[in-house]
C-alpha cells in the first residue's frame, strides 16, 4: 500500500504568492515589497487555512507529499488596487504570475517537489507633479518611478513518508531576484531636459524549511513547517551594497473534514521579517507579522463529471514594512470555485480576493485580487 | 444523493465569464499611482541649483567682427539707404588681377599675338532678386544709378581702408537702370582706353561698385563664392584678329596661403558703429558675433551629475540705431554650437566654425526675436549643448558658442550685451544650472 497523504476532496493544492505591483504611494508596497504570501489560490480562497497542508503551497515542505502522483501548477494573479488619500484615488491594475510548482514521485515513499514563488514583490510605479522654484523662476517637472522585479524563494524539497500517517519534509530556500528601477523628470518645459536614471539591484540569500504534516485521523490533517533564514545579500551589478538575514518564519495549520461535503481550514503563521533590517536603508522599519485565517470548502452541484468546489475564508495579517512607524494590516475576505478536470487529475481553481490595508491614518487601499491556479497530472 | 447538474453548469459558465473579463481586464498593466504621495512616495530625487558668473562661467567672452570674413559673402551687398535716422551704405569689390592679353593667331603654327586694343568693354554684374519677392519694389524702389570706381591702391590686400578711399575718387563709369530692369545680368561698360591701357601694359583692374538712388535701396549681386562672380569683358584686337573675350573676377594675393576668396568682397562705408568697450554685439553691418567660451566646472559638466537645466542670462541694451520696433522678426538672435576643437586659438577662426544647434541634433535652443531696441534680460537655454559637450567630452571640442544675428552683415540692427566687464554685477552674463546628483537609489 502506498503511503500517501490524501488531501480532503477537491481541497486544490495550488500555490500561489500573489506577486504584485503597487506603487510605493501605497500602503502595502514599502520597503522591499509586498509579501504575496507564498500559497496557491485553492488555499487563498480558504483564507489560508490549509497551506499547511496544500501541496501546491510553499510552506511546508512535507506537504509535497500531497501530490500523490507527478504534476505542475500555475498561477495568475491579477491585481486591481484602489488607493485613496487626500480626496484622491488610484486605479492600479498589475498582473502577476506569482507561484510555479510541481512535484514527481521517487518510490513509494518519498516524493521530490520544486516551487518558484515570490517571497517580496516590489513592482510598483508612481507619478507625481511638482514646481522646481529657480530664483524667481519656477518650473514644473513630473517624477515618474517605476520598479519591478522581486525577491523570489526557490525550493527544493522532498518529502518523506515516515508513517503511514505522518510525513517529514525538509527543502532549501534560495533567494533570489532583482529590482528593475527607473527613475524619470520631465517638463513640459523645454528649457528642462528630461532626466532618467537606471538602475538594478540584484538579491541572492539562503535559507532552509522543514515540516510536517500528520493525519491523526481520517478527517483530521495538521501541519507545522518553519524555515530558518541565512544570508540575504543585496548587489548592484557585483558590488554588495548590504547584508542581512533571510527571514525565518514558522506556521501550523489543521484541517478538518469531519462533516459530509465539509472541509474547514485554519492556519496562523509568524514571519520574522526584522532580520532583514540592515538589508535596506538604516531608515527602513521593518516589523515581523503575524498570519491568521481559516475558510471552508464545500462540495457543490456538479460539473464537468466532478463537483464544484464552493471556498470561502478570511485572513488577517501584518505586513512587513511600517509606514512613518505605524503597522499596516491586511484584511482579506475570499471566495472560490474548484474544478476538477479529467477524472481528478487536473484542476482548475477560480479565487476572488477583497483586501483591506489599513494602518495609516489617511489613506485608504483596497484591492481585488484574482487568482487564477491551473494544475495538471498526467 | 441524486446531484443536480444544472447549478454546476451555471457555476461553470459564471466562473468561466469573470475569468475571461479579469483576464481581459488586467491583459493590460496600468501601474502608474501617486495620489498617496508625497506621503507614501520616497522624495529620491535632489535637484540642486548654482547660478555661475565671472570667471567661474566664462573664460573667453570677446566680440568678433567681421562676419562673414571678407571675401566669403555669398552674395555682395550693395546699399545706399536709410533706416531709423541712420544710413548704410556698402560697394562691392571686384578684382580682376588677371586680364587676357594675348589672342591667338589665325595662323595656329604662330605664337598669339599680344592684343594691341579693346572695344566695347565692360562689368557684368547678376541682381539677385530677394527671397521674399514681394519685398522687391521696398528694396529697390526707384531707379538706380550704378558707379564704378576704380580701386586699385597699393596697399596690402586686406588693407580695406586704402580701398574705401579709393571710393571717394570720382566714379570711371556709370549706368542708370530703371527700378523695373533691376534684375539679372546688368552690364556697365567702361572705358574702352582705360581697359586697353590695363591689358596692355600688365596691370589689374580693380573696380568698385556703389549706387546712387534718390530713395533708400539695397541689392544683392552675386559673388564668387556664391557662384555667380561678375565678370569683365571686352573685344580684344591683335595685329592679325580678334575675339570676345570674358574674365570672371580673381585676384592674386601677396604671401601664403593665397587668398583667392578676395576676388570679390563686400566693403561697409557706413554701417552699423562699433559697440562700446565692454559691450558684446551681436549682427550689424559689418557683422559682429559674440564668442563666450564656458568654464563651467568639469566636475558638473563631466560627473555623474546630470545637468536638467542651464540656462544662460544675458542682460541687453537698448538698441535703438537703425529702426525701432521690428515687427517683421527680420533681426533674430540664434545661438550656434562652436565645434572647432579647443587646439584652435584663433578666437575669430573658432567663431566661424560653429553649427546650428539644430543640426547637432538639440532641440530646445530657440531662434528668438529679443527685439534689439529694448533693454531687457534674455535667457538662452543651453541645457541641450551642455548635453553634448559631456557626450563629447573635454578634449573633442571647444565648450563655446557663438550668439549671431539672423541679420549679421546684411541688416544693421545689432544686438548688444553687457559683458562681464559691466560695472553693475546684476548686468553681468551668467549661468544658471540646475543639475540632479547621481543617486545610489534603490536600495528602500
Amino acid at each position: 500500500m502506498r503511503t500517501r497523504f490524501i488531501p480532503p476532496a477537491l481541497l486544490a493544492a495550488a500555490l500561489a504568492a500573489a506577486g504584485t505591483a503597487r506603487a510605493q504611494g501605497t500602503v502595502s508596497t514599502q520597503g522591499f515589497g509586498y509579501p504575496p504570501g507564498q500559497i496557491s489560490a485553492a488555499a487563498a480562497a480558504l483564507g489560508g487555512g490549509p497551506a499547511e497542508t496544500d501541496a501546491q503551497s510553499a510552506l511546508n515542505p512535507a506537504s509535497i507529499a500531497a501530490w500523490i502522483r507527478p504534476g505542475i501548477y500555475v498561477e495568475y494573479a491579477p491585481e486591481f488596487r484602489s488607493v485613496t488619500a487626500n480626496g484622491q484615488s488610484d486605479h492600479t491594475t498589475t498582473s502577476r504570475f506569482p507561484i510555479m510548482s510541481g512535484a514527481i514521485t521517487l518510490g513509494s515513499r518519498i516524493t521530490a517537489g520544486l516551487s518558484v514563488s515570490t517571497l517580496l514583490d516590489r513592482t510598483w510605479e508612481t507619478s507625481r507633479s511638482g514646481f522646481d522654484h529657480f530664483a524667481s523662476d519656477s518650473v514644473q517637472f513630473t517624477e515618474n518611478f517605476k520598479v519591478s522585479g522581486a525577491i523570489n524563494d526557490v525550493k527544493p524539497g522532498v518529502a518523506v513518508a515516515v508513517f503511514n500517517s505522518f510525513w517529514l519534509g525538509v527543502s532549501a530556500d534560495v533567494f533570489s531576484g532583482d529590482n528593475n528601477l527607473t527613475i524619470m523628470r520631465t517638463s513640459q518645459d523645454t528649457t528642462v531636459q528630461r532626466f532618467t536614471q537606471q538602475a538594478r539591484l540584484s538579491y541572492s540569500g539562503i535559507g532552509a524549511s522543514g515540516g510536517l504534516m500528520w493525519q491523526p485521523g481520517p478527517q483530521l490533517a495538521v501541519g507545522v513547517s518553519g524555515r530558518l533564514g541565512g544570508r540575504l545579500t543585496a548587489f548592484r551589478n557585483d558590488t554588495v551594497l548590504s547584508r542581512a538575514t533571510a527571514p525565518k518564519r514558522a506556521g501550523a495549520g489543521i484541517t478538518f473534514t469531519g462533516l459530509p461535503g465539509v472541509v474547514l481550514a485554519f492556519h496562523t503563521d509568524w514571519d520574522g521579517w526584522s532580520s532583514m533590517n540592515g538589508l535596506g536603508q538604516p531608515g527602513l522599519l521593518i516589523t515581523n507579522t503575524w498570519t491568521y485565517g481559516g475558510g471552508a470548502e464545500f462540495r457543490g452541484p456538479v460539473a464537468l463529471g466532478a463537483p464544484v468546489a464552493l471556498r470561502v475564508g478570511y485572513q488577517h495579517r501584518g505586513l512587513p514594512f511600517l509606514v512613518d512607524a505605524s503597522k499596516i494590516f491586511e484584511s482579506s475576505y475570499s471566495g472560490g470555485l474548484g474544478f476538477l478536470l479529467s477524472q481528478g487529475r487536473s484542476r482548475v481553481d477560480f479565487t476572488l480576493i477583497r483586501s483591506s490595508r489599513t494602518g495609516l491614518p489617511g489613506v485608504s487601499e483596497h484591492a481585488w485580487t484574482a487568482e487564477f491556479g491551473f494544475m495538471v497530472r498526467p | 444523493m441524486p446531484v443536480s447538474r444544472k447549478p454546476g453548469r451555471t457555476l461553470l459558465l459564471l466562473g468561466l465569464l469573470v475569468g475571461i473579463g479579469t483576464v481581459m481586464g488586467a491583459c493590460q498593466e496600468n501601474l502608474a499611482g501617486g495620489a498617496a504621495c508625497p506621503a507614501l512616495c520616497p522624495d529620491t530625487l535632489t535637484v540642486k541649483d548654482i547660478i555661475l558668473s565671472g570667471t567661474e562661467a566664462f573664460d573667453t567672452m570677446t566680440n568678433v567682427v567681421g562676419v562673414p570674413p571678407l571675401g566669403t559673402e555669398q552674395q555682395l551687398l550693395i546699399a545706399n539707404y536709410v533706416q531709423g535716422g541712420d544710413s548704410v551704405q556698402t560697394a562691392a569689390i571686384l578684382r580682376f588681377d588677371s586680364l587676357i592679353r594675348i589672342l591667338p593667331d589665325t595662323d595656329t603654327l604662330a605664337a598669339p599675338k599680344p592684343i594691341t586694343r579693346v572695344d566695347s568693354s565692360g562689368i557684368k554684374i547678376t541682381v539677385i532678386a530677394p527671397t521674399d519677392s514681394t519685398r522687391d519694389t521696398v528694396l529697390v524702389p526707384d531707379t538706380v544709378t550704378f558707379l564704378v570706381f576704380d580701386v586699385d591702391a597699393n596697399a596690402p590686400d586686406l588693407d580695406t581702408a586704402a580701398v574705401h578711399a579709393q571710393l571717394n575718387n570720382p566714379p570711371i563709369a556709370s549706368r542708370s537702370v530703371p527700378r523695373d530692369s533691376v534684375k539679372g545680368a546688368i552690364s556697365i561698360l567702361l572705358d574702352t582706353g582705360w581697359v586697353a591701357e590695363h591689358v596692355r601694359d600688365g596691370k589689374r583692374i580693380r573696380l568698385g561698385i556703389r549706387i546712387q538712388t534718390k530713395k533708400s535701396t539695397q541689392l544683392n549681386i552675386g559673388s564668387a563664392n556664391g557662384g555667380l562672380p561678375a565678370t569683365l569683358f571686352y573685344f580684344g584686337f591683335s595685329d592679325t584678329s580678334k575675339a570676345f573675350t570674358q574674365r570672371n573676377v580673381n585676384t592674386h594675393t601677396a604671401g601664403a596661403p593665397p587668398l583667392s576668396s578676395l576676388a570679390d568682397y563686400d566693403l561697409v562705408l557706413k554701417g552699423t558703429p562699433p559697440p562700446a568697450p565692454g559691450i558684446l554685439a551681436a549682427g550689424g553691418i559689418p557683422g559682429y558675433r559674440v564668442y563666450m567660451r564656458f568654464g563651467v566646472p568639469s566636475a558638473l559638466i563631466d560627473s555623474s551629475a546630470t545637468i536638467v537645466r542651464a540656462n544662460l542670462i544675458m542682460h541687453q541694451l537698448a538698441n535703438v540705431d537703425f529702426g525701432t520696433a521690428d515687427t517683421a522678426d527680420t533681426v533674430l538672435l540664434q545661438t550656434g554650437v562652436v565645434q572647432a576643437s579647443p587646439g584652435v586659438t584663433n578666437i575669430a577662426a573658432a567663431a566661424l566654425l560653429a553649427a546650428s544647434p539644430t543640426s547637432l541634433g538639440i532641440a530646445g535652443v530657440p531662434t528668438i526675436n529679443f527685439h534689439p531696441n529694448v533693454a531687457r534680460s534674455d535667457t538662452i537655454p543651453l541645457v541641450g549643448v551642455f548635453s553634448l559637450w559631456r557626450r563629447l567630452g573635454p578634449t573633442r571640442s571647444q565648450r563655446a558658442i557663438v550668439l549671431e544675428s539672423t541679420g549679421e552683415g546684411i541688416e544693421p540692427r545689432q544686438y548688444l550685451f553687457y559683458s562681464s566687464a559691466a560695472a553693475d554685477s546684476t548686468l553681468r552674463p551668467r549661468i544658471e544650472i540646475s543639475y540632479i546628483p547621481r543617486s545610489g537609489f534603490g536600495l528602500p
